[in-house]
């Protein structure tokens, strides 16, 4: 016999109740982690994202098409620039190095993104390292030689030595007229974590000779990766270009930051969303403690009657709280997070964008501050039972 | 004298705003290890007296004094202590905890007292064999008939010794037969502990085997009556 026994036969003797007030717990907590997560989430994964691609080149016109088109892979190619515009940003001694990439082909709805093979040599920074690692075979040395992004190859179960045909637009039409010129797989990347991770990489040459045909302008780009030299060169870089009427020149982590604050505030509307939902998940355990503490009273006066002492009634009382409090918390914990990777894995699957989902800062204070309440909220009724006329419980 | 009251009563309000008393006894002494019946009908405030004098209700007035100390004006934690050490209680509605065995809940009130663990356990199992549930000691109360819990509730108000024990009507869900078993189970053990007895009852064949009773009646405390 012993406190702990008690605690653990009330809690058992009614399974049903104590998973409620559990559950109940559980479901606020999720909810309060689901949004933190995906507030912290939804921004970090667009810009990890981002993170390769310092600065954009190409056409002038919407620079949130531009980083569409080359970070995420997404939205309409805008039209091309020349060839010789990459050959000028190399000249240029605020650019470290410019790699051309042309988009407009795909096979399977993939995009295929044309570059150059010096592309598999770009370090990002020297804590990342190389940007695109070959997990299996080489990359590309001649035209029609295509190297595959990890997930792209893990969705259509394609191997090294394997030959496609892509097709001219964004997605594969029913019907729609293929490029007669067969592609060959000689390598596949090892995971990105962004959305390269859904393209398949050739030599730009390639995508020049399959449009020969098509009247398109010779030798064009669709944009430009740019690593500059320095911090002051990116910025020297941005200013030389800003008049110029043809290109322009953006930072794509700049473009998300700018998009956030222009979708109405997102962030603090998502920011307010989830101050609410955790005043909802602390309400929920004050009324869930409140509850079981009720249920309690008959007990309470009992063991006060055969015999405890304030002492063991507000132990007993208090670790019966805390105890599901906490149960209710880790599970809760874990379900949010369930929930976040489960809609992690969608956007993944739909953009390849991958949401970080770390343990965040916030999370850890939500998860203090939601025991503390908890601790409270089993401490007042526990106290207040040995206040309480025993005989009006009896 | 264990225990004396003098003019102790309780006075409720009632919904419609009227103050009623629902128990009153005038004067009530007890020497330590002395039996006492206390009669009544079923609403004479009996109950309401037992929960006074074990300080589970705080009185309207009146003072109640045990071994020569006022006990009714205690304060709230001091008077779980003095009920811990002094007071085993059977309860009328028996008010045994249903998550808990019928060993686990007569060894909580052991608990509470500080008892020893396996001191306990061994004075337990020969109680609970005394009253015929050796068998059932790790049933829950739920699984036990009246009768068993009535039992059981009596070796939980019993394994400290107590110096005084409150029985509220213990024989009143129970047939002629065990009404006697009982009766003579708790007059025995208290008799064998030097415990004191306090035992309410509206049941006129319970009066026949006690020599003397107080009668409450309409919340005063009246007559002592003699066979
Ligand atoms: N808290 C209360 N408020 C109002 N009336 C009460 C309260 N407790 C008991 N009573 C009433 O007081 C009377 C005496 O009750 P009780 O002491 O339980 O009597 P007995 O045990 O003799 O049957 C009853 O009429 C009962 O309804
Ligand atoms: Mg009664």
């Amino acid at each position: 016999m012993g406190i702990i026994k008690i605690v653990r036969r009330n809690i058992m003797f009614k399974p049903l109740q104590s998973l409620i007030a559990c559950l109940v717990v559980a479901a606020g907590i999720a909810m309060a982690v689901l949004v933190l997560l995906l507030a912290d989430g939804v921004h970090s994964g667009l810009s990890s994202a981002a993170e390769p691609f310092p600065i954009v080149a190409g056409t002038k016109g919407s620079p949130n098409q531009l980083v569409l088109n080359t970070v995420f892979l997404k939205d309409t190619p805008m039209s091309n620039i020349s060839y010789a515009e990459v050959e000028k940003l190399r000249a240029n001694k605020n650019v470290g190095m410019a790699v051309p990439f042309g988009y407009g082909d795909n096979y399977r709805g993939f995009r295929m993104a044309g570059t150059e093979k010096e592309i598999f040599d770009y370090v990002i920074n020297p804590q990342r390292g190389k940007w695109l690692q070959i997990a299996e075979g080489r990359a590309f040395e001649a035209p029609f030689e295509a190297v595959l992004g990890a997930r792209m190859a893990q969705m259509t179960g394609m191997k090294v030595g394997d030959t496609f045909k892509t097709s001219h637009g964004m997605v594969e039409l029913p019907g729609s007229k293929g490029h007669a010129q067969e592609y060959k797989v000689v390598g596949i990347l090892q995971p990105v974590n962004g959305p390269y991770d859904q393209s398949i990489l050739t030599d730009i040459q390639s995508i020049w000779q399959a449009h020969a045909g098509h009247g398109e302008a010779a030798h064009g780009v669709t944009s430009v990766l740019v690593k500059p030299s320095g911090y002051a060169q990116a910025l020297a870089l941005l200013s030389q270009y800003r008049n110029n009427k043809e290109m322009q020149v953006v930072f794509p982590s700049q473009i998300i930051i700018e998009l956030f604050s222009v979708m109405g505030d997102a962030e603090k509307v998502l920011q307010i969303i989830s101050y609410a939902v955790i005043l909802l998940a602390l309400i929920i355990i004050a009324f869930t403690t409140y509850w079981a503490a009720a249920m309690r009273r008959h007990d309470n006066a009992i063991m006060r009657a055969i015999g405890a002492g304030q002492k063991e009634i507000i132990k007993i009382n208090f670790l019966q709280g805390m105890l599901l409090s906490c149960i209710g918390v880790a599970a809760g914990v874990a379900a949010g997070h369930g929930a976040f990777a489960a809609l992690a894995n969608l956007l993944r699957q739909k953009t390849a964008v991958n949401m970080a989902a770390g343990f965040t800062m916030q999370e850890g204070l939500l998860v203090l501050a939601v025991v503390l309440a908890a601790a409270v909220f089993s401490f007042i009724p526990a106290a207040a039972a040995c206040r309480r006329q025993a005989a009006d419980d009896l | 004298m264990l225990l004396e009251i003098k003019n102790v009563f309780k006075k409720v309000t009632e919904p419609s705003g009227e103050v009623i008393t629902i128990s009153h006894a005038d004067n009530l002494t007890l020497d330590a290890g002395g039996q006492m019946l206390l009669t009544g009908s079923s609403g004479s405030g009996k109950t309401t007296l037992l929960h006074m004098i074990a300080g589970l209700l705080s009185p309207s007035g009146g003072e109640i004094y045990f071994n020569g100390k006022r006990i009714d004006n205690m304060p709230e934690r001091e008077r779980d202590l003095w009920r811990a050490r002094n007071i085993g209680y059977v309860f009328q509605k028996l008010n045994l905890i249903e998550a808990l065995t019928a060993e686990e809940n007569i060894l909580l009130a052991g608990y509470f007292a500080g008892g020893d663990m396996a001191e306990l356990k061994r004075r337990a199992h020969d109680l609970l064999e005394r009253v015929g549930l050796a068998g059932k000691k790790d049933v829950l109360p739920g699984k036990l008939s009246i009768g068993e819990q009535q039992r059981v509730a009596v070796v939980r108000a019993v394994i400290n010794k107590p110096v005084l024990l409150l029985a509220d009507e213990p024989t009143a869900s129970l047939d002629a037969e065990n009404s006697r078993i009982v009766l003579g189970l708790l007059r025995g053990l208290c008799s064998e502990n030097g415990t004191a007895l306090i035992l309410s009852t509206h049941d006129e064949g319970v009066k026949q085997q006690f020599d003397e009773w107080f009668d409450i009646k309409g919340g005063r405390f009246l007559s002592h009556g003699h066979n």
